[in-house]
C-alpha cells in the first residue's frame, strides 16, 4: 500500500475530524516500515484512541511501531487498554511515559516479573482501607514502582520483598498503605504555605513570591523531589501519631519489622543518613507507651502553620543520599504533591457541582411539595425562604451536632446531599454561601424555564427509531426531541460462548436453579378461606365466639395452600459501551447467560437489551431477547454477539424500555441495568449532566410504576449511584468475578 | 373482666429506668408529640436503639408500653381483639391495640413494614386527629384518651420493592430518624450496657465505625450498637478480644470471605 492510500485510509478512520497533513504523513511514514499485518492491527485501534486524544493517538502509533519487534499483535489490545487507563488517570504525559518503555512498563508486569500483585490483595485490602479511613479510597499498582497517593487512590510499588516471609511483607504493605492514608487524614496534602513561608525560601534559595500552593512551595527548594520526601519525614511524628492512636494493634505488630529494617546498614549515606535513621527510629520505635484512648475524632490540620521550620529541616538533611534512604522511601514513598493538589482541586470542583445540582433539585422538589400543600402563596418568595432555612439548618448542624435527628416537618436533607455536604465541610470547613446561592439561583430559574423547554429538535429521524427528550439540569428543563434511539438487531454469531459458560458455571447454575425453582413454587398458606386443605383453627374459634356472642359467624374457616402467581415482567439493560472491553465484557456476557438460565426456571417474563451509541443522534438499542420471546438458539447466538461498542448514553434506552414496560400488564415491572460505570457520551454527555439526565429518566420510570435497579461493577467512586438510582436501588459488585452469582442473588432477593 | 385487663396492662409498665443516652433532641420531640397527641414514627438501622428509646419514653411518661412485633401473618384481629369461647360463653379479648387505647398506654408496632398493608390500615383512624378505634365486632368506637400514644418503627434499609411504607400511613406520623450514636455516646452506651472499661468500649466503637464505612464495598449494614454490646458481654465473660469480635460482631455481618478478612484485619489493627 503506498503512502497516499495509507493516508486516505487514516483519514477515513478518524472521520469527521481532519488532522494536519504533516502529522499524518509523519506517522504513516513510520508505519510503512513495519509488516502489513502488524500495521493493520495497530490502525485498528485508532478509532478507539482518536476520540479520546489526538496527540495520544499519534504517540501511540509512534511507539507502537517500535513494538513490532517486541510482541505478537494479540497483545496490542491489552496495551491500548493500559495506555488509556494511564491517560485517564494521570494525563497525556504519563501515558507517553508509560508507552516509552514497553519492556519495563508493560511486558514485564504482564509476565509476572514485577508489579506487586495488587489484584491479589485488593479484594480484602480495599474494604480494609475504606473501613479504616471512612473514605472512598482505592488501591492501584504504580507503573513506575513508586508508593504515593493522589488523595483518592493509593499507588503501590512493584513487588517488594523487604522481608523473607510473605506474611511480613503483607503486614508491612498494610502499614505503608495506612501511612499514606494518615498523610491524607492529617491534611499533609492540604497544607497551604503562607506568604512568610514563601518569603523564607525565597531569601534562602532566591525564588519568586508564593501563591499558597504546596507543590509550588516545594518547587522552590533546590531538589523538589527531596523536599517532598523530607516534608513527609518532617511531618512523620504527626502522621505516625495518628496511626498510633487509631490503630495501636497494627503499630504493635509492625514494630518488630520496623526494627529489622532500621538495623539494615544505611550504606554510604554518611552522617546525615544516620540522622535520618535516628529520626525514624525515635519516631517509629518510641520508648513511651501508646497514648491513652479517649479521643474519638480524627484530629485535622486546621492551620497552615508548621512549615516555618521546614527549610532548616531541609538543609539539615539535604543530601541526596540521606533523602534517598531506602527505609524512608519504603515507608513513606515518593509523594507527588502536585498530583495530589490537582486531585484535591478536581474533587472540590466536582463536589461543588454535585452539591449545587443536588441542592437545586431538592429545593425544587420541596417547592413543588410546598406548593401542593399551600395553594395560593406567591412562588417567588418561597425559594429564598427555603434557602434561608437550609442555611440555618447547616449552621445548627455545625454548632450542636445532632446527627440524623429531625422533625420531618422541618428540613430533612436527603442522605446523598448530606454526604456531599460533609465532604465539603471536611475540605473547606463549611459550605460556602456561594454554593447555596448558586443552587437557589438554579432552582428558581428552573421553574421559569421548565415551562418553555428548548426545542432543539432533530429534523428527520431515520426509520424504526424513536425520539426522546433529554433532561438538562443546568436549565432544569428538557431538551425537546433531543435524542434519536434506533432499535437494532444484533447479528447472531455462531459461537461456543454459551455452552462454555454453562460448562464453567455448572455448579453455580445447578444451585441457583434450585433456588429459583423455589421462587416459582412459592407456596403460601392463606388463612380464612371458604374452602381449603385444613381447618383454620383461629378462624374456627373466632366463629364459635362470634356465634356465642350473637353475631353471624364467618364461613371462612379453612386454610388453603396457594401457589403465588409471580406476575413479574423484567427488562435487563446491558451496557455495551467501549469500556466493557475485555474481561468486564466477558463477565457481563456470562452474567446474561446465567440470567437466562435461571429466569427460565423462575417463569417470570423477561427481556434483554443491550445499549450503546455515539452522540445524541445515534443512540442504539440492541435486541437480544424480547419480553415474550422464547429462549432459543437464536437468542443464544445474539448473546454471543454482545460486545463492546461505543459510549454509554443511558437516558434514551431507559426511557425506551420504560415505554415498553408500561405497555405490559404485569403487576410488578422491573427495569434492571447492568453497567460498568458512569453514563457518558461523546457530545458533552458526561459527569453531572449525564448523571442528572439518567436520574431523571429513572424518576420518570418510577413515575410510570416501574421499579428500576442497577447492578454496577464500577471500580471507582460510586457515590453518584445513590443519587442516580435512589438509596437501596443499586448494588455494587466489588469483586467482578462474583457478578454472575450476585446478579442472580439480587434478582431473587428483589422479587421474593 | 376489666380487672383482668387492668392486670394485663400493669404487666407492661416499665418499672426501672431503662438506660438511654439521647443522641439529640429526640426525647423532647417525643414528649412534645405526646403532649400534642401525635403518633411517632421511628426509623433507623437495626440495633441502633429504637426499641430502647420507646421503653425509655414509656418510663418517662409512666405509661404501660405494649410492643407488637409485626410479621406478615399479623391480622387485624390480632391487633384489635377477638371473641374466645370459655365454657359456653363467648368472651371478648382485647388485642394489644385495643388494650392500649382503652387504658391509655403506648402501643409500639415494631418493624411495621413486615406486616401486610391491609393490616396496617387499621391504625389510620388512630393516627390522625380522630384518635379513635372502631371495633366492629363490639359495635363500639373507642376514643383514645390523651395518654394513649401510637408509635411505629421501621428500617429503611430494606431492598425488597415489596416492603415499603404506604405514603398514606407514613404521612400521619411525626418522624424521628435514628442513626448510630456519636462515637463518644456510643462508647458510653457500650461501656454501661456491656459493663466494660472505657478504652475497650472506645475501640469497639471504632471498629463499628470502620465496618459502617464498608456499606459501599458490599456490606449490607455495618455493626449495630447492639452487636457491640454483645461483643462486650462476651469480653466480660473472659473471652479474648479477637474471638469476641469475630463471634460477636464480624461473623454476624457477612459471609463474604474477603469482607470477613478485611474486618479481621481491622480487629487486628485496632486491638
Amino acid at each position: 500500500m503506498d503512502l497516499g492510500e495509507q493516508k486516505q485510509n487514516f483519514y477515513q478512520l478518524v472521520f469527521p475530524s481532519h488532522p494536519n497533513d504533516w502529522e499524518v504523513e509523519e506517522a504513516m511514514e513510520l508505519l510503512a516500515e513495519i509488516p502489513a499485518d502488524y500495521r493493520r492491527a495497530l490502525l485498528a485501534h485508532v478509532p478507539t484512541i482518536w476520540p479520546i486524544s489526538h496527540s495520544l493517538c499519534f504517540s501511540f502509533l509512534g511507539e507502537g511501531v517500535k513494538g513490532a519487534s517486541h510482541w505478537p499483535p494479540e497483545l496490542l489490545a491489552e496495551w491500548v487498554r493500559q495506555i488509556l487507563a494511564r491517560y485517564e488517570e494521570a494525563g497525556l504525559r504519563a501515558a507517553r511515559d508509560f508507552m516509552g518503555d514497553i519492556e519495563k512498563n508493560f511486558l514485564e508486569p504482564l509476565h509476572g516479573n514485577a508489579g506487586v500483585a495488587v489484584d491479589e490483595i485488593r479484594g480484602a485490602m480495599v474494604p480494609y482501607l475504606r473501613g479504616v479511613s471512612g473514605l472512598a479510597l482505592d488501591l492501584a499498582a504504580d507503573g513506575r514502582g513508586r508508593l504515593w497517593t493522589d488523595t483518592r487512590t493509593i499507588y503501590l510499588p512493584g513487588r517488594q520483598r523487604p522481608f523473607p516471609e510473605r506474611v511480613d511483607n503483607l503486614l508491612f504493605l498494610r502499614f505503608t498503605i495506612i501511612l499514606q492514608w494518615a498523610c491524607i487524614a492529617e491534611g499533609i496534602f492540604h497544607l497551604q504555605p503562607r506568604d512568610q513561608d514563601f518569603a523564607v525560601v525565597a531569601t534562602r534559595y532566591g525564588t519568586g513570591p508564593g501563591n499558597g500552593r504546596i507543590d509550588d512551595y516545594l518547587a522552590c527548594f533546590p531538589s523538589p523531589v527531596l523536599a517532598g520526601r523530607l516534608l513527609l519525614l518532617y511531618q512523620l511524628p504527626r502522621i505516625f501519631g495518628l496511626v498510633r492512636r487509631w490503630l495501636p494493634g497494627l503499630v504493635r505488630a509492625v514494630q518488630q519489622l520496623c526494627r529489622q529494617l532500621l538495623e539494615i546498614p544505611a550504606g554510604r549515606c554518611g552522617r546525615r543518613g544516620d540522622q535520618v535513621r535516628e529520626l525514624l527510629r525515635s519516631t517509629l520505635l518510641p520508648s513511651d507507651p501508646v497514648p491513652q484512648f479517649g479521643d474519638h475524632q480524627l484530629s485535622r490540620l486546621g492551620e497552615s502553620g508548621g512549615l516555618s521550620r521546614f527549610p532548616d529541616f531541609y538543609d539539615r538533611f539535604a543530601d541526596n543520599k540521606a533523602g534517598g534512604d531506602q527505609v524512608l522511601i519504603l515507608l513513606l514513598g515518593d509523594p507527588d504533591f502536585s498530583a495530589a493538589r490537582k486531585r484535591i482541586e478536581q474533587t472540590r470542583e466536582e463536589d461543588r457541582e454535585l452539591f449545587i445540582s443536588r441542592l437545586a433539585g431538592w429545593l425544587e422538589e420541596s417547592q413543588i411539595r410546598g406548593q401542593a400543600e399551600e395553594e395560593g402563596t406567591g412562588g417567588a418568595g418561597r425559594a429564598d425562604s427555603i434557602v434561608l432555612t437550609a442555611k440555618a439548618g447547616n449552621r445548627a448542624r455545625e454548632k450542636e451536632v445532632t446527627p440524623g435527628i429531625s422533625l420531618s416537618a422541618e428540613m430533612e436533607l436527603p442522605p446523598e446531599l448530606t454526604a456531599v455536604m460533609q465532604r465539603i465541610e471536611a475540605d473547606l470547613g463549611e459550605v460556602p454561601d456561594s454554593y447555596i446561592e448558586a443552587a437557589a439561583g438554579m432552582a428558581g430559574r428552573g421553574r421559569n424555564l421548565a415551562a418553555g423547554a428548548e426545542t432543539g429538535g432533530l429534523a428527520l429521524p431515520p426509520a424504526a427509531s424513536f425520539i426522546y427528550d433529554e433532561w438538562d439540569y443546568r436549565r432544569a428543563g428538557y431538551r425537546k426531541d433531543w435524542c434519536v434511539l434506533a432499535e437494532k438487531e444484533l447479528p447472531p454469531v455462531m459461537t461456543s460462548f454459551v455452552p462454555l459458560t454453562l460448562q464453567k458455571y455448572r455448579g453455580l447454575i445447578a444451585r441457583v436453579r434450585r433456588q429459583f425453582e423455589m421462587l416459582r413454587t412459592t407456596h403460601r398458606f392463606v388463612k380464612r378461606r371458604r374452602y381449603g386443605d385444613d381447618i383454620d383453627f383461629d378462624a374456627m374459634v373466632d366463629a364459635l365466639g362470634d356465634r356465642q356472642a350473637g353475631f353471624a359467624p364467618s364461613d371462612r374457616l379453612f386454610i388453603r395452600l396457594v401457589r403465588d402467581q409471580r406476575d413479574i415482567a423484567a427488562l435487563f439493560l446491558v451496557d455495551m459501551s467501549n469500556s466493557t472491553e475485555g474481561w468486564v465484557g466477558r463477565l457481563i456476557k456470562e452474567t446474561v447467560v446465567l440470567l437466562c438460565e435461571v429466569m427460565e426456571v423462575s417463569g417470570d417474563r423477561y427481556g434483554i437489551y443491550g445499549f450503546s451509541g455515539m452522540r445524541r443522534s445515534r443512540c442504539e438499542l440492541f435486541h437480544v431477547k424480547h419480553l415474550d420471546e422464547a429462549y432459543d438458539e437464536e437468542v443464544r447466538r445474539r448473546i454471543g454477539a454482545i460486545g463492546p461498542r461505543e459510549y454509554t448514553r443511558m437516558g434514551p434506552p431507559i426511557r425506551h424500555l420504560t415505554r415498553m414496560l408500561q405497555a405490559t400488564d404485569a403487576r410488578l415491572r422491573l427495569l434492571i441495568t447492568l453497567s460498568d460505570g458512569k453514563p457518558e457520551d461523546y457530545d458533552g454527555y458526561v459527569d453531572v449532566y449525564a448523571i442528572e439526565d439518567t436520574r431523571k429518566a429513572l424518576v420518570e420510570a418510577r413515575g410510570g410504576g416501574i421499579h428500576s435497579f442497577c447492578i454496577t461493577v464500577d471500580q471507582t467512586a460510586h457515590d453518584y449511584l445513590a443519587h442516580m438510582y435512589g438509596r437501596g436501588n443499586y448494588i455494587f459488585v466489588n469483586n467482578i468475578e462474583k457478578l454472575p452469582l450476585r446478579m442472580t442473588e439480587f434478582y431473587r432477593l428483589l422479587t421474593s | 373482666m376489666d380487672t383482668s385487663n387492668q392486670q394485663r396492662i400493669e404487666e407492661h409498665r416499665v418499672l426501672v429506668e431503662p438506660f438511654y443516652l439521647p443522641q439529640g433532641n429526640e426525647i423532647e420531640l417525643a414528649l412534645a408529640a405526646s403532649r400534642e397527641r401525635l403518633p411517632l414514627l421511628l426509623k433507623g438501622p437495626t440495633g441502633c436503639g429504637k426499641t430502647r428509646f420507646m421503653r425509655y419514653i414509656a418510663w418517662r411518661l409512666n405509661r404501660p408500653l405494649i410492643t407488637v412485633s409485626c410479621h406478615d401473618d399479623l391480622s387485624t384481629s390480632d391487633l384489635i381483639g377477638r371473641y374466645l369461647v370459655k365454657g359456653m360463653e363467648a368472651v371478648w379479648l382485647d388485642g394489644p391495640l385495643t388494650l392500649a387505647v382503652r387504658h391509655g398506654a403506648i402501643c409500639y408496632l415494631d418493624e411495621i413494614v413486615e406486616a401486610r398493608k391491609d393490616t396496617t390500615v387499621v391504625i389510620h383512624p388512630l393516627a390522625d386527629d380522630r384518635r379513635e378505634l372502631p371495633v366492629e365486632k363490639l359495635g363500639m368506637i373507642y376514643a383514645a384518651p390523651p395518654e394513649f400514644m401510637l408509635a411505629v418503627s421501621y428500617n429503611p434499609g430494606y431492598q425488597s420493592v415489596l416492603k415499603d411504607l404506604k405514603p398514606s400511613t407514613r404521612q400521619r406520623f411525626v418522624s424521628l430518624s435514628f442513626s448510630y450514636p456519636r462515637p463518644d455516646l456510643e462508647g458510653r452506651i457500650v461501656m454501661t450496657e456491656g459493663k466494660i472499661e472505657e478504652p475497650l468500649a472506645a475501640r469497639l466503637v471504632r471498629l463499628a465505625g470502620m465496618t459502617r464505612s464498608l456499606k459501599d464495598s458490599g456490606l449490607a449494614e455495618g455493626a449495630s450498637t447492639r452487636l457491640l454490646i454483645q461483643a462486650a458481654q462476651l469480653l466480660r465473660q473472659g473471652l479474648d478480644i479477637r474471638s469476641a469480635c469475630r463471634a460477636g460482631i464480624i461473623e454476624s455481618l457477612t459471609d463474604d470471605p474477603e469482607l470477613l478478612e478485611a474486618m479481621e484485619e481491622m480487629v487486628q489493627s485496632i486491638f
